[in-house]
């Protein structure tokens, strides 16, 4: 069983390679947009976790939705049980947010307060929404193209939109003043979290009973 | 050990694309199943390596379920025909990628295998499979199928879009791989006379059901074209198990099925000739069939 989890931790590490690479892309271009100087960098550092999470969403939403079109058909095409297929999504899933929430710990340790530690839920609850938001897409496209498109172009509209406002703004504080904000709704939001994943979860396991094959 | 299907059903809407198929594939053998496009030969091979559910009928290995059973499916390996053209995404893997990933679910990969055949077949293992040929596709589910190792390894049309050296090359691999395993192979394929000479065993799959499983030399042997004049031919082939006829004008063709003791009757002005399996198939599957 072990040989088939080899698979998803692959794209686990992978997952979070592009999450940082996004981070990077982020980083960079509010160095640039800022116009550099030694006095700001402490400052554009210091929003380099947010970016990591930002970069995560993006890479997880992504991966989650690709699943569905390309992973699972490929394990299950390579000896796969739909099971394994299952338990390594989410394992995937989990293993990824674990990692991109311990490296944004690391990387704001030398700087955290007890204001930055409460805006730990806010992160996990980023990541874990990616993954169930790009998972229900990946279903949606695959059931009905045209919900999943649109679902699509949504989300990355929205997601287009508040990078450019950050890259605009460049400080840390915005992210800190905005993830703060969203930190008053933790409790709505890991509700409708649950309620997504649940829905996610269980549209997943049947869509992977009755998958057929087709690579 | 012993693949067995029993009853199997797969129903697309109102149509039966497998039709109560039985059948029970022994270790040690090189199978060759056969049919028409849209006979249902995919959809069969799919669901005896569950990849596919059924609609009904069970799929067993040594009387265990193969449906999500990690035991049986470490047996068995299904090298699907690769279709990266589809908008699906598996075409951006690359081949080393898509080689890595096989090792990690066969559990008798052989690497050494693996790269003794990219080599041989010189496959960019670079590349992604969306920018490989037809032939070099074919030729990766080839290496998939060779290296996994499993017990019982089905190939679907593994020599489609190669050319006719890369197809003595693979029949010359495949014949080695037996030799030196004794595993069990199906191989589907269209091209079937070249493939008649490795199969030793021929299932043949018409509009989802099964028409015959048979040995193939005993098949080839049985089975006679008989032509004339059409009364002559019909006189010829009296009391024998006609399969196919064809009618020019007062001139008749007839294939049958020989059984044991019986011969074309003597006296006759026809010409009794020997065929191959191709005519064999034609002539169970082709429009005029009985």
């Amino acid at each position: 069983m072990a040989r088939g989890y080899r698979f998803w931790f692959r794209y686990l590490w992978q997952t979070v390679a592009v999450g940082a690479a996004a981070a990077a892309v982020m980083f960079l271009l509010t160095g640039v947009g800022i116009n550099i100087r030694w006095v700001q960098i402490s400052g554009v550092l210091a929003g380099l976790p947010y970016y990591l999470v930002l970069g995560s969403a993006i890479a997880l939403t992504m991966i989650c939705f690709t699943t569905h079109l390309v992973y699972f058909p490929l394990v299950l095409s390579l000896g796969s049980t739909r099971r394994e297929a299952f338990l390594g999504f989410l394992l995937y899933r989990l293993g990824t947010v674990v990692v991109t929430t311990a490296l944004c710990l690391a990387l704001l340790l030398p700087t955290a307060t007890g204001e930055t530690w409460q805006l730990l839920p806010v992160w996990v609850l980023i990541l874990l929404f990616s993954c169930s938001l790009g998972s229900l897409m990946g279903l949606s496209y695959q059931k009905l193209k045209f919900l999943g498109i649109l679902m699509m172009v949504v989300l990355f509209a929205l997601v287009g939109g508040c990078v450019g406002f950050f890259l605009a703004g460049g400080e840390a504080q915005i992210f800190v003043d905005l993830f703060a904000a969203l930190g008053r709704y933790v409790v709505i939001g890991g509700i409708l979290w649950l309620l997504s994943a649940a829905l996610d979860l269980a549209l997943t396991h049947l869509a992977l009973k009755h998958r057929e094959v087709k690579l | 050990m012993k693949l067995v299907c029993n009853d199997l059903v797969k129903t697309y809407g109102h149509k039966n694309a497998v039709d109560h198929v039985s059948l029970t594939l022994e270790q040690g053998k090189i199978y060759g199943l056969i049919g028409r496009n849209g006979a249902g030969k995919t959809t069969l091979l799919s669901m005896l390596t569950a990849q596919n559910p059924a609609t009904s009928g069970t799929v067993t290995l040594d009387g265990e379920p193969v449906w999500e059973n990690r035991r049986a499916l470490d047996h068995l390996c299904f090298s699907r025909e690769l279709n990266v053209s589809q908008e699906n995404g598996v075409g951006a893997i690359k081949v080393k990628e898509y080689l890595r990933l096989a090792s990690y679910y066969y559990p008798g990969w052989d690497s050494q295998l693996a790269k003794r055949l990219v080599e041989l077949f010189d496959l960019p293992v670079k590349k992604k499979l969306m920018k490989l040929s037809k032939g070099m596709l074919s030729m990766v589910t080839i290496v998939v199928a060779l290296a996994s190792k499993a017990a019982f390894t089905i190939l679907d049309e593994p020599v489609a879009g190669l050319d006719v050296v890369a197809r003595e090359n693979f029949y010359k691999l495949l014949l080695e791989e037996y030799a030196a395993t004794g595993r069990t192979f199906v191989i589907s394929t269209h091209i079937i006379e070249e493939a008649a000479d490795v199969l030793e065993e021929v299932i043949i799959l018409h509009q989802g059901k099964i028409l015959t499983v048979a040995n193939t030399q005993e098949l080839v042997d049985s089975a006679r074209y008989v032509s004339g004049r059409a009364e002559d031919v019909d006189a010829a082939v009296e009391g024998l198990t006609v399969c196919h006829s064809e009618t020019m004008g007062r001139s008749k063709g007839a294939t049958v099925f020989l059984k044991p003791g019986e011969q074309i009757r003597p006296g006759c002005d026809v010409t009794v000739q020997p065929i191959n399996l191709q005519k064999v198939f034609v002539a169970m599957c082709g429009e005029e069939a009985h």
